[in-house]
């Protein structure tokens, strides 16, 4: 196939590959020996970078959308006798609920006005469609299709339709990194059941987070409900997170694999008291 | 010293390349879910390049695919460009062996690679991880890469035959 030549060239050549495929190995190893992993530099540039492939990954995303739309059809097609005899059975349950579910309103309305408390407006939600799925054995993230054009700022409580995922890390022009809850790197505040325990969800990369630095003799038993408790104020107080498991683990409400769309809550910032506006801001608190 | 020339660009190595960052992509979409495990596809895609490729180009874009990944995973930077030069110095490297060796032998030297690969990656994340990698959702990872490519590789085998001339071609 080669004259002893050739032969000689293409081993050189092949050499040359190997060889600096080599020195890229070295390369990669100072890279990873002295670029900080949660430099801002490298967070805006991961995020420049995935912003970039985005077009690529959301035309990718066609066939992945349409198999899941077509198993998602089939799925409800299969379950619809079953849960039109459930819906069945959970509406006679419900005319009894919502009697006094209408009770509740009518007594709730009455404390309200007592009190002249003012309903929660600080918190409004933005809808994003979640465009890749980033998660590895580093890091558990999705990108949703939402940024900084759209008002996306880092630190935002994010929900799925049923209840809490995570937070924005990163925010690009048009796209957000979302961090989930089940990420080593995530610890949210949270309140645990009717005795409102405080404590520290935890993520482990795994599919249930656990709870951390619960106080000394804390009561948490299992199907108590987790709830976000909005300490340190990025996070609003009282998104359902999830529910306390026979292991003590949390069942998160929403299931991070079924992730399609997201709600990225903002949450306005309550102003200190007029008197301490003008204080330099370590005093305000 | 180096080939670089333009002209003797393989449109083969392209379809590859392409292949390579589309396999890159794809995984955050198709196969991977919030579990964290993924089939390394573009293992395979990274096999062929690195026997048909010569030159320069190919490892620096091999590299810089695997800062890509490094941003679409959250690993550190330098770790996908370190285990993709590696596994394609080891690919360019060996190319003689690869394209003498019979469909099994073949098979089996990319599950070596792909297991020197994921060593790599468990070899990073201790030494810059610490206890923050997934141990899990890599051995899953490794385990559905190692298993799942060479068997559907012994399945077009045995549906399309490749003979052992055409299979140097590659």
């Amino acid at each position: 196939m080669f004259g002893s030549n050739g032969r000689l060239n293409n081993r050189r050549t092949i050499l040359n590959a190997a060889g600096i495929a080599l020195i890229s190995a070295a390369l990669s190893v100072l890279v990873l020996l002295f670029i900080p992993r949660d430099d801002p530099a490298v967070s805006a540039f991961r995020q420049a970078l995935s912003q970039f492939v985005m077009p690529i990954i959301r035309i990718l995303d066609l066939p992945g959308q349409g198999i899941d739309n077509a198993i998602e059809s089939l799925k409800s097609y299969q379950s619809l006798k079953f849960e039109n005899e459930q819906l069945k059975a959970d509406l006679e349950r419900l005319r009894g609920v919502e009697a006094a579910l209408i009770r509740q309103e009518l007594l709730g309305e009455r404390y309200r006005n007592l009190l002249a408390m003012p309903l929660d407006d600080r918190i409004s939600f933005l809808g994003a469609r979640v465009i890749a799925d980033t998660s590895s054995a580093f890091a558990r993230t999705i990108l949703a299709d939402a940024g900084a054009a759209q008002d996306v700022m880092v630190g935002q409580a994010v929900m799925g339709p049923r209840g809490f995922v995570g937070r924005v890390v990163t925010v690009g022009s048009e796209t957000s990194r979302i961090l989930l809850s089940i990420d080593f790197n995530s610890h949210i505040p949270v309140v645990i059941g009717k005795d409102r325990v405080r404590g520290v969800l935890s993520g482990g990369n795994q599919e249930q987070p656990r709870i951390d630095f619960l106080p000394k003799n804390a009561r948490v038993r299992e199907n108590d409900t987790v709830l976000t408790s909005g300490d340190g104020g990025q996070i609003p107080a009282g998104l359902l997170v999830g529910f306390i498991d026979a292991n003590g683990l949390v069942t998160l409400a929403q299931d991070p694999n079924e992730l399609h769309v997201v709600r990225i809550v903002s949450a306005r910032q309550p102003q200190p008291p007029e008197e301490l506006i003008g204080l330099p801001r370590d005093l305000q608190n | 010293m180096f080939n670089t020339d333009i002209s003797k660009i393989d449109p083969f190595n392209i379809i590859l390349a392409c292949l390579f960052v589309v396999s890159i992509g794809a995984s955050k979409n198709v196969f991977v879910a919030a579990s964290g495990v993924e089939i390394g596809f573009y293992f395979l895609f990274l096999f062929f390049w690195g026997i048909r490729s010569e030159g320069i180009l190919a490892p620096i874009l091999v590299f810089l695919f695997g800062l890509l990944q490094d941003a679409l995973t959250g690993a550190a930077l330098g770790t996908w460009p370190l285990v993709f030069s590696v596994f394609f110095a080891l690919s360019s490297s060996q190319v003689q062996v690869i394209r003498q060796a019979a469909t099994g032998g073949f098979l089996f030297i990319f599950v070596i690679l792909v297991s020197v690969s994921y060593g790599l990656i468990l070899a990073t994340s201790f030494m810059f991880y610490r206890d923050e990698i997934d141990l899990s959702s890599l051995f899953w990872s490794f385990t559905l890469t190692a298993i799942i490519i060479p068997t559907l590789g012994l399945f077009i085998q045995r549906v399309l035959p490749l003979d052992s001339d055409r299979r140097t071609a590659l």
